[in-house]
């Protein structure tokens, strides 16, 4: 057995912990980005900027696998997704540029409060009707202010390198009344190519280190797809609660670290 | 395919210390894939003759191509 170089047990840890947040992302829906960000900063202490070039490649990771389960269910729907995508684009190059030059505190704070909302929408959203109806025709609302919404969560996205998937579910579901599982996979889809455009400035800037992306691209995709196969046997509601109740725990830290 | 030539670049790297830039090579087609994906729905859409569609994908394939290329 060959003395473990730093490189090595490195490449072990992020594996690992990007099998789990690849796991945990699919099972509850939300994503990788929301766990494998905490894991980067408190358990590798990598710097806040490179974190987010990183944890971009994990969510794209995680949406272009279950895309292709999702796209052949059908229920996304392109056209919304093409138009709304304009929204999500340009929101995450504008977040990207200003976030570039954040500050790392700042930037903890607003991870923080993104964390908290997503628990707290999580938890009082409907859930997964699994058995729902979707009629072809349904009438859209509110389409500026769910335009409006997809551009903020754009700008989220590029400024923190995560999908925010929960804010764009929002927009699509309750702002402009899509069903719900039309929502998820529009969202998910969304969610590539939104962290695609903020990947391109972090790339351009030399955040995105190559030999660190390397193990969290295997273990996401891993992650996701055990996550994906447990799926039909697990209680998804005891999923979303543990998500959440980490989650949290998550937040509290961060915001404590912040002002300590 | 980009775990593939990731897999073999990381194999090569982790045990030759080279394939770094298979690793990169991967990388980007995996973040090319949901930009070949914006690509096929212009495509489609121009096929389709459904111009307002196709000019919002190509809306997004000229910002993508801003945040890569910073021009």
């Amino acid at each position: 057995m060959p003395e473990l170089t730093p490189y090595y047990q490195t490449f072990i840890l992020l594996f690992t912990g990007s099998i789990l947040a690849g796991l945990l992302g699919s099972l509850s829906g939300l994503g990788g980005g929301l766990i494998i960000t905490p894991f980067l900063v408190y358990l590798l202490h990598v710097d806040m900027p490179l974190v987010r070039g990183l944890s971009l490649i994990a969510v794209i990771a995680t949406s272009t696998s279950a895309s292709s389960v999702y796209v052949k269910e059908g229920h996304t729907d392109i056209k919304a997704a093409i138009l709304l995508e304009t929204a999500t684009t340009l929101g995450a190059v504008v977040g990207a540029v200003i976030g570039v030059y954040l500050f790392g505190s700042f930037l903890s704070l607003a991870f923080a409060l993104v964390l908290l909302y997503t628990a707290i929408s999580s938890y009082f959203a409907n859930g997964a009707t699994s058995n729902e109806v979707i009629s072809s025709g349904y009438v859209l609302k509110r389409i500026p202010l769910g335009y409006f919404v997809m551009f903020i969560s754009g700008v989220l996205s590029g400024i923190l390198g995560i999908g925010s998937g929960a804010l764009k579910v929002i927009a699509l579901d309750k702002i402009m009344g899509f069903p719900f599982k039309v929502s998820t996979s529009t969202s998910n889809l969304m969610i590539g190519v939104t962290a695609a455009a903020g990947a391109g400035v972090y790339f351009r800037k030399g955040y995105i280190d190559v030999p660190l992306a390397l193990p969290i691209f295997f273990g996401v995709v891993l992650g996701a797809f055990f996550g994906a196969k447990l799926l039909p046997k697990t209680h998804v509601k005891a999923v979303r609660n543990i998500f959440n109740g980490l989650i949290i725990l998550i937040a509290i830290q961060m915001i404590y670290k912040v002002f300590a | 395919m980009a775990l593939i030539i990731s897999f073999v670049g990381g194999y090569l790297f982790l045990i030759e210390g080279t394939g770094v830039m298979l690793v990169q090579l991967g990388i980007f087609i995996l973040i090319a894939t949901p930009i070949m994906g914006v690509f096929t729905c212009f495509v489609m859409f121009l096929w389709k003759k459904d111009f307002i569609y196709a000019l919002l994908s190509a809306f997004i394939l000229a910002t993508l191509f801003y945040s890569w290329t910073g021009s």
